[in-house]
């Protein structure tokens, strides 16, 4: 077969060109450490990679809420804490009460602290968060407990503590509704009261004067607080219960990170050893066709011609 | 012997010419398009004496170089010309492709609705927090951007793709008439002479750009002349002898590109270009609109979903959301005979419901006016100067205008259109329109929980519910009255509609447990409705969907780029099958040089030789 002078070149420019194109994509490879530039170099693995990407970033969301969700379940439990140690203090109180040797004044004295104790336990309750929000306020924003006109503290929040999403279907809630928390305390009588009624109802109790009621109400505010305390301990047990989910559930987001960089690191990622050998490999062909050519385009018969 | 004297005379002319044919293939080695020419040498037949005065001239009398002939096969032409057509269409493609691939990939829409997402998420976390409201705002904006830098691209590609097929188109009409000017030429032109050689030269190099512009059928005359016909075989005449019917083109109002021809001047037909720049680029526009298309859907489908997720829920002032994005646009555009120098601004209102079918603006010198009026006829016309409103919309008018000066309005709603309302971080509604409280002698874990539902109305419109569960059932009475207004059996999650939100029990409820809803108020730390921003990922699925125009189009790119692959080595075997024939080699044309020169030197000693004889007569004669 006969080739035409000008098809030699043009052919020969065109297998250079071919691997010129070649070793650029392997420089590109090695330079940005990557196998999968564009979506169509390989399209199963670039829509693989976008979902791990998206993956990632929503994921990277969750962790940051759980994170806080974590911090707000610490601080409810510090919160509660404090509140416990605060009912212990009222039941030594309540105790120490129920001695028949105390004076009237020693009782008012008793009487005082309590009332003291109460302000200390609203303090606590409407305690605001790493937010800014108040940690028992339920859905509302606002402060939680307030003392009335008549002294008595009232809850003012609303609705339910929002549940922190964590996941793309899962929530937690990291921050309860103070009604839930101090109220609904099961009382010897059968009904329900909140902490703050007890403690006031005691104080005031301390302060009548006919001994039979005033030792009833002390001998009635002891099984109430005992009540309050497991009312209390409960509440700590939800928090510390959802703390643990949270833990549990960021190991699991941790875990599945690595995996999805495993992934992402096999799909996307060049092995910088083979492409080097494949850009030493197009090097060298490049250089021999570049040779070959030169030569080749020098044989003439016109050069024997005289 | 003046017979030897003129066989040596023919060899040294035949010769001579031939010497004249290698040396304009030496000279055109690297020309393109130029093919190889052979000399054809013809012995000059015998002419026997027919006069009485005329010698017997019975033996042969030298040779003849009767003419110039291409080394051409017409059905390798063809081969390379179809495979030409096939690799420059999908070239075109290609190109353009890319740009979307680039396009799409670049703005990264779907990362940005992501980051929104996620902004969400974010918000759900801490709801009343100002930098998590203020960064949804700042994600929801930088959407709309992307969503919108996105589709101006696209609109620029398809303002591309048509330029880039007018442009081809007037190139392939600009080959058509070179066409038919060598078709003239041809006939004229003495055959197998030099000059028709370098004509049929020039028409295969015309055919040759013709073929890499349009997929085109080429019959061939006897004399060479070339009819040349598009849209397949059978389709109509580009060229027809000297008649050229020029291909028209059009871009439809979405920018998909299509030809048309009248053949003979007579009735314009639809031409299918089936190869070719121009098969390319009409598929390239179809594919441009398909993804803007696709886009728009996407753009407007969550717009419309954020703004009905935001309508559902309340902000942190107490009131219902309002619209976050509105996807609407309209564009003002002068009417052909306007020509005075006014000036028309358009914009848009968040939540703006244009009609479709646009609007007109047109000023009347006697009332000193410009008048606003639906394209439809609908409602009522807006009169008046400076900026006039109508459906959301404002135009803005200055310059001084002519009298019956216009301009036509066109609205649309689509990723071009797309914004971020200007809200304040208050007005993000992340509260539920609704706040269920349980009171805390509740004995059981039953919870409820409220979802906005536009248009349920199984109860009626109160400020307060009170739902309680006994006796199996759940019981819906107005907290005002005391009055049932519904009740039905407790199934946990089954959702009970009220007016304009839905309401659902789960959990385990005891006999007496009883909930009171009640309208949010302003403050609320809840962030019930972020949710339905959440289901609304679920469920539009916009990031899956850009995504998924994305990867169609990289599936598209990667089996056209190996496509074009396959197509240039097909390309190339033609191109060399047909060099092989038709193209100079050097190393011939020197041997053929040296056999000419030979033949050529031989033929002169053949002249001398007869001088010789014919001396030797002469002395002997002497």
């Amino acid at each position: 077969m006969q080739i035409g002078t000008s098809q030699l070149f043009s052919s020969a420019y065109k297998r250079m060109s071919q691997l010129s194109t070649e070793a650029a994509r392997y420089n590109a490879e090695i330079a940005t450490g990557k196998k999968v530039q564009t979506a169509s170099d390989d399209t199963v693995a670039f829509g693989r990679l976008t979902r791990l990407s998206r993956t990632t970033a929503n994921e990277k969301q969750y962790a940051s809420n759980m994170k806080l969700a974590g911090t707000l379940l610490q601080q409810s439990d510090d919160a509660l804490d404090a509140v416990t140690t605060q009912v212990q203090r009222v039941r030594e109180l309540a105790l120490r009460a129920s001695s028949d040797t105390l004076s009237a004044s020693d009782r008012a004295a008793i009487s005082t602290e309590l009332d003291g104790i109460v302000d200390a336990i609203m303090g606590i309750a409407n305690t605001t968060d790493a937010r800014g929000v108040p940690l028992f306020a339920g859905a509302d924003g606002q402060t939680p407990f307030a003392k009335g006109a008549d002294g008595k503290v009232v809850f003012h929040g609303q609705g339910e503590a929002p549940a922190i999403p964590i996941s793309a279907t899962g929530t937690v809630t990291a921050t309860s509704s103070g009604a839930r928390v101090f109220g609904g305390i099961r009382t010897a009588d059968g009904g329900t009261s909140d902490l703050f009624t007890l403690v006031q109802n005691l104080a005031t109790a301390l302060n009548g004067s006919d001994e039979d009621a005033r030792k009833a109400a002390v001998a009635q505010s002891l099984t109430d607080l005992n009540s309050a305390d497991e009312s209390i301990t409960n509440a700590r047990a939800s928090v510390g219960a959802r703390a643990a989910r949270v833990d549990l559930e960021s190991n699991q987001l941790s875990d599945l990170a690595d995996a999805r960089e495993a992934e992402r690191s096999s799909l996307e990622e060049a092995d910088t050893t083979e492409s080097v050998v494949n850009l030493q490999k197009i090097s060298t062909i490049l250089q021999a066709t570049q040779a070959s050519f030169s030569k080749l385009s020098q044989l003439s018969l016109f050069n024997y011609l005289s | 012997m003046s017979n030897l004297l003129g066989i040596g005379a023919s060899g040294v002319r035949a010769y001579q010419s031939a010497l004249s044919v290698v040396g304009e293939n030496i000279a055109n080695a690297g020309t393109a398009g130029y093919v190889r020419r052979d000399v054809r040498l013809t012995e000059n037949a015998a002419v026997s004496a027919t006069g009485v005065v005329q010698l017997s001239r019975n033996a042969a009398s030298g040779v003849d170089a009767t003419g110039v002939i291409r080394s051409w096969d017409s059905f390798k032409a063809t081969a390379v010309r179809t495979a030409s057509s096939d690799l420059s269409s999908t070239q075109a493609g290609i190109n353009y492709l890319d740009q979307i691939e680039t396009t799409l990939s670049t703005n990264g829409i779907s990362g940005r609705l992501g980051d929104f997402f996620n902004a969400v998420t974010a918000l759900a976390a801490d709801p009343t927090g100002q930098a998590s409201r203020a960064n949804l705002l700042t994600q929801a904006d930088a959407t709309a951007t992307a969503f919108r830098g996105t589709a101006a691209a696209l609109d620029t590609m398809s303002a591309d793709v048509v330029t880039d097929a007018r442009t081809t188109v007037d190139t392939l009409n600009g080959l058509a008439d070179s066409l038919a000017q060598v078709n003239a030429a041809l006939p004229r032109t003495k055959a197998d002479s030099a000059a028709a050689a370098a004509l049929m030269d020039q028409r295969d190099a015309i055919l040759d750009k013709m073929s890499s512009v349009a997929g085109i059928s080429v019959s061939l005359a006897g004399n060479g002349v070339a009819t040349v016909r598009i849209g397949g075989p059978t389709g109509p005449a580009l060229v027809d002898n000297l008649a050229v019917n020029r291909l028209a083109m059009s871009a439809s109002a979405s920018g998909v590109v299509g030809f048309s021809i009248s053949p003979g001047g007579g009735e314009r037909q639809a031409v299918q270009v089936s190869g070719g720049a121009l098969a390319g680029l009409a598929d390239a526009s179809t594919r441009i609109a398909n993804v803007r298309a696709g886009l728009d859907d996407v753009a407007n489908g969550f717009a419309a979903a954020m703004n009905a997720a935001q309508a559902g829920g309340v902000d942190s002032d107490g009131h219902a959301g309002k619209a976050m994005f509105t996807a609407a646009y309209a564009t003002a555009t002068p009417q052909p005979q306007t020509s005075g120098g006014a000036s028309v601004d358009v914009s848009l209102a968040a939540g703006a419901s244009l009609s479709a079918d646009g609007y007109v603006a047109s000023w009347s010198q006697a009332s000193g006016q410009w008048t606003v009026s639906r394209m439809d006829g609908t409602g009522s016309p807006v009169s008046g100067t400076g900026a006039l409103a109508i459906d959301g919309m404002t135009l803005t008018f200055g310059g001084t205008p002519r009298d019956g000066d216009s301009y036509a309005v066109a609205s649309g709603s689509g990723a071009r259109g797309l914004t971020a309302a200007a809200l304040s971080t208050s007005e993000i509604a992340a509260a539920s329109a609704w706040t269920a409280d349980a009171p805390i002698t509740n004995g059981g874990s039953g919870t409820i929980a409220v979802a906005s539902q536009p248009g349920a109305s199984g109860l009626p419109g109160l400020s307060r519910y009170k739902v309680t569960y006994t006796g199996g059932n759940l019981v819906v009475t107005d907290p005002a009255s005391g009055d049932t207004l519904l009740t039905t059996a407790y199934v946990a999650g089954q959702a009970i509609e009220g007016a304009g939100f839905s309401l659902s029990m789960t959990g385990t409820p005891v006999e007496g447990d009883s909930f009171t809803l009640t309208p949010t108020g302003a403050g609320s730390s809840g962030n019930g409705n972020l949710a339905a921003f959440a289901r609304a990922r679920q469920s539009g699925a916009f990031e899956n969907r850009v995504d998924g125009l994305a990867a169609s189009n990289a599936a598209t790119l990667a089996q056209r780029k190996t496509l074009a692959e396959a197509q240039d080595a097909i390309r190339d075997n033609a191109i060399s099958s047909r060099d092989a024939v038709s193209g100079v080699n050097l190393d011939n044309e020197a041997v053929e040089l040296l056999r000419f020169q030979q033949a050529y030197q031989a033929s002169s000693r053949v002249i001398s030789v007869a001088r010789d004889i014919f001396q030797n007569i002469l002395d002997v004669a002497r």
